[in-house]
């Protein structure tokens, strides 16, 4: 088994780690770094509910940024920020031993290796935005909850509400997963008729909850105000997720289709799990209760992502790794069922030929179809092409005399902005305007950032487009004398 | 003796002032500049053809002028075309969907149309893609006299303004696609082969074409 797991992490290392630079950053990964920037300057971060998340995120970046050195967000680079998600993909397959006790060792190894080449997993393992650190600390929440409730131990129940706290601070969705887990938790009751021994654990889990949520929506005690604005941020939140003020409405089937097409092998393996568990066809070593509640709690939150209007890529990964658990549990009953001799083998054999396909699958959607819009995780994201302005704009600072002092103006939407505030992160004369407007005419920009909509078509400049997104171009024009210069260098 | 004396205080005085004056300080005009707005994730736009600004200009031509490139043979630098037959480029279809458009392979690349015998030509117009808003890069249109470009070439048409392409500068602007196309006023110039370049655009390092319109007598 140990052989098994090292091979299995890896895998999973080689399609986490590896050209993590490569990829451009999308609008919401240079948001996130851009926050992260007024941290490490400042050492100061306060809650804001408005399109932002919890506070984890940020505070987990910084000892990374004090490792690599960087006292600036110039600093800082895209694996500063990256290497975060990595780090949690990769712990979440090295805690999956966590229920061991509960699944039994073929499940853990089926899990581990799912999670490690599940496509969506790999491709947000390597996205700087709050899913990952999410995911492992709703299964950080699972397992040490497993825990208490089989020992009734205070170290676990702790280790849980703790955990719980975490999911909290780091995302709000974590309320659609706290849901899932109760509405699990009293089918499981109802359908086995048996209730908790005490809910001591339960109240110590709920009370460190409570207090690691605090700490952390309170900027560790300087924002009083922090934690409430938490809690009132959920008016707009559920505004959003009934549709309303969103360009994220999707249908039902939205994930249905992800899981059934980029998935599809721990959709499948997660339906056989179901079955062996409605069938009460699970290997003697894995715990019935704990595989009900695993169903009830996957099926709970597959439904209730499926329900909310607002949809995300993203959001897959909280019900994802539910499926991978009831996956698991599905290889475990097959390989149950199989007894001794040569079926095991072949059982082994007939699963890695779709387990390739899905490695295969996810090496591509993580390195080659990393920014391409056919790739269904590549969500609203930088086109390939933006690099090539990056790269523009760095031959331009090159040849003039101001070096990085060069003035640049960006006239564009928000929307339309980022990841701009990234790639300009070392210079320090540039300026967002949301209108041509308000931008002052003087002195002279040696750049102007645009959207082709607000473009002012200056005169004396030389105009180029660049990709941003699909369908979404920017315009930067250059001023003349600049261009004359770069183009001497050229001859 | 006074007098002397409050001339000398004057005048040292106005030394002074002068002096400070010539060496006042001087400092670096900081900018105050606003930073960034936040926004939430941006839409996932995947709709065709959306409209966008575009100027067509108007273009005079003798009356009687026709599309004297519609059917005629086309050739290019890529004989292999990714999606799609060279022969889409003169057929008439100017739709942006999938099946209307020939793409060729990434870097420079251009299609070429022989118009049979040397034609007086007025103007030609290029639908390139139009499925996604997009600029392509180094458009150049040139016409000669013979099919290997030798012998008297004119460039009508060039927004390669740094050469990358290696047709020389141009000083026409980029251009975003768009369903009515990009219209080039060729005044009139004499020749029998056209030939159309390009070296990616904004979506992808592949080329394109829909439709190319050649209007002359």
């Amino acid at each position: 088994m140990p052989i098994f797991f090292l091979l299995i992490l890896a895998v999973a290392l080689g399609l986490r780690l590896p050209k993590l630079a490569d990829r451009p950053m999308h609008h919401d990964e240079a948001n996130q770094a851009y926050r992260f920037g007024t941290l490490l300057e400042t050492g100061t971060y306060e809650y804001d509910s408005g399109d932002h998340h919890g506070p984890t995120l940020y505070y987990l970046t910084l000892p990374i940024a004090w490792r690599t050195g960087a006292e600036s967000f110039a600093e800082t680079t895209e694996v500063t920020y990256r290497i975060l998600p990595v780090l949690f993909g990769l712990l979440l397959i090295l805690c999956t031993p966590l229920l061991r006790s509960g699944i039994g060792c073929i499940a853990v190894l089926a899990a581990a290796l799912f999670t490690a080449i599940s496509p969506a997993m790999a491709y947000y393992s390597r996205f700087y935005i709050q899913e990952m650190s999410l995911v492992f600390f709703t299964f950080l929440t699972l397992a040490t909850g497993w825990h208490a409730w089989r020992s009734g131990a205070r170290s676990w129940a702790i280790g849980c509400g703790l955990s719980a706290g975490l999911m909290f601070a780091t995302k709000e969705t974590a309320i659609i997963a706290y849901a899932a887990i109760f509405g699990a938790a009293l089918l499981c009751a109802i359908t086995t008729r048996k209730l908790p021994r005490s809910i001591k654990p339960l109240l110590i889990a709920l009370g460190c909850a409570i207090v690691m949520a605090f700490v952390l929506f309170s900027s560790f005690f300087t924002n009083l105000g922090g934690p409430l604005e938490s809690i009132m941020a959920f008016k707009g939140y559920f505004a959003r997720g009934s549709g309303i003020d969103t360009d994220h409405v999707h249908p039902w089937y939205f994930y249905l289709g992800m899981l059934t097409r980029t998935e599809g092998l721990v959709f499948g393996m997660g339906l056989v799990g179901i079955l062996s568990i409605l069938w009460k066809k699970i290997p003697a070593n894995c715990n019935l209760g704990l595989a009900r509640f695993l169903m009830f709690y996957t099926l709970l939150l597959t439904l209730a992502y499926s329900a909310i209007a607002y949809k995300t890529p993203w959001c897959i990964l909280s019900f994802l790794h539910g499926w991978i658990l009831l996956a698991a549990l599905g290889v475990a009953a097959l390989f149950g069922a199989a007894q001794r001799g040569w079926k095991p083998r072949l059982l082994f054999a007939l699963l890695l030929i779709p387990a390739f396909g899905t490695y295969r699958l996810a090496h591509r959607t993580v390195f080659r179809f990393a920014a391409d819009p056919r790739n269904p995780y590549a969500y609203a994201h930088t086109a390939p092409d933006f690099m090539n302005l990056v790269r523009r704009i760095g031959e331009l600072e090159a040849v003039s005399p101001k070096g990085k002092e060069l003035y640049i103006q960006v006239v564009a939407d928000p929307k339309e902005t980022w990841p701009l505030p990234f790639y300009l992160r070392e210079f320090p004369n540039v300026g967002y305007w949301t209108n041509a407007e308000t931008a002052p005419t003087q002195p002279l920009p040696d750049l102007i950032i645009s959207s082709p909509d607000l473009e002012t078509d200056p005169k004396g400049y030389l105009t180029e487009y660049y990709g941003l997104r699909p369908d979404t171009l920017l315009a930067i024009h250059i001023d003349s004398n600049l261009w004359n210069t770069f183009l001497e260098t050229r001859k | 003796m006074k007098m002397n004396f409050r001339i000398a205080s004057t005048l040292a005085l106005a030394a002074l002032f002068a002096g400070s004056a010539l060496a006042e300080e001087m400092v670096k005009l900081e900018l105050e500049l606003p930073k960034p707005l936040f926004a939430g994730t941006p839409k996932n736009v995947q709709s065709a053809n959306l409209e966008r600004k575009v100027v067509v200009p108007e273009i005079m031509v003798p009356k009687g002028t026709l599309n004297i490139a519609a059917g005629k043979e086309v050739t290019g630098s890529d004989d292999f075309p990714v999606i799609g037959e060279l022969e889409y480029i003169t057929d008439g279809d100017k739709d942006g969907a999938d099946g209307s458009y020939v793409e060729l392979g990434p870097m420079v690349q251009w299609v070429q149309i022989d118009l049979g015998e040397a034609k007086t030509l007025y103007a030609v117009a290029i639908w390139h893609y139009h499925a996604q808003g997009r600029a392509y890069r180094d458009v150049v249109v040139q016409v000669a006299d013979d099919a290997d470009f030798t012998e008297n070439v004119q460039t009508l048409f060039n927004n390669d303004h740094d050469n990358s392409a290696g047709l020389g500068i141009g000083k026409d602007k980029e251009y975003i696609e768009t369903n009515k196309g990009k219209l080039i006023n060729t005044k009139g110039a004499k020749a029998q082969f056209i030939r159309l370049s390009s070296n990616g655009s904004t979506g992808s390092d592949m080329n394109h074409y829909i439709e190319v319109e050649v209007f002359g007598k």
